[in-house]
């Protein structure tokens, strides 16, 4: 059984200051043994960072840092937020782990999402979900 | 892609049929999801996000 054992530096976190996320990949049928990973798309590690409401999204890749992975993060407002650790163990199929952090501070109202939202426009570049396939959605980037 | 209630985490990578990018998914429980799509630009990456209602669910082929 594949695990992402999670820890931070400092150990309490606050909303808006840097906090160094440290992972280690382990396999629970091999104690004390850090897990040996392969990249998936050019990283070892891929963290995606949501918070409770999904109202915010980060995606780092933690470097190697001795037996760990570990990532500077500032937590831009408190409450829940849920940490997706993707990796590839060598020579293994790929898995996500899921980690609960809660960021002390006031709770963030619960975001409603009552209908489709298929059109963004970042940078001056719109992308389009064509949603008519659900398994086979089309992006349109121009 | 997110599902806003169960927080079930899909990681799909888009392939590229005759000129388009697709995202092949397999929705196995209705529900809202949050979706991100980053994409590197001129070596600038951008992220984009929308919310999608799965109503119905298709056997579908998977990949």
């Amino acid at each position: 059984m594949i695990d992402v054992l999670l820890n931070f530096e400092p150990p309490f976190i606050k909303v808006q200051e840097t906090v160094r996320l440290l992972l280690t990949p382990i396999n629970q049928e091999v104690s004390n043994v850090t897990l040996a990973l392969e990249e998936m798309h050019t990283k070892d590690v891929h963290l995606i960072v949501v918070s409770d409401n999904l109202s915010f999204f980060a995606h780092e890749h933690p470097q190697k840092a001795g037996k760990d992975y570990a990532v500077d993060f500032s937590f831009p407002f408190g409450g829940k937020f849920f940490l997706y650790c993707d990796v590839k163990p060598l020579n293994g199929s790929p898995v996500v782990i899921r980690r609960t952090v809660d960021v002390a501070s006031d709770i963030q109202e619960a975001q409603r999402y009552h209908q489709d939202v298929l059109n963004a426009t970042v940078d001056n570049v719109a992308v389009q979900l064509d949603v008519q396939d659900l398994n086979a959605i089309q992006v349109t980037i121009k | 892609m997110i599902d806003t209630q169960t927080k079930e985490y899909l990681h799909v990578h888009p392939m590229v049929h005759q000129d388009k990018l697709v995202l092949h998914t397999a929705f196995t429980v209705k529900g809202t999801y949050r979706v991100w799509v980053q994409f590197l630009l001129k070596e600038l990456l951008l992220t984009t996000d929308f919310v999608l209602h799965v109503t119905e669910l298709s056997a579908g082929h998977h990949h």
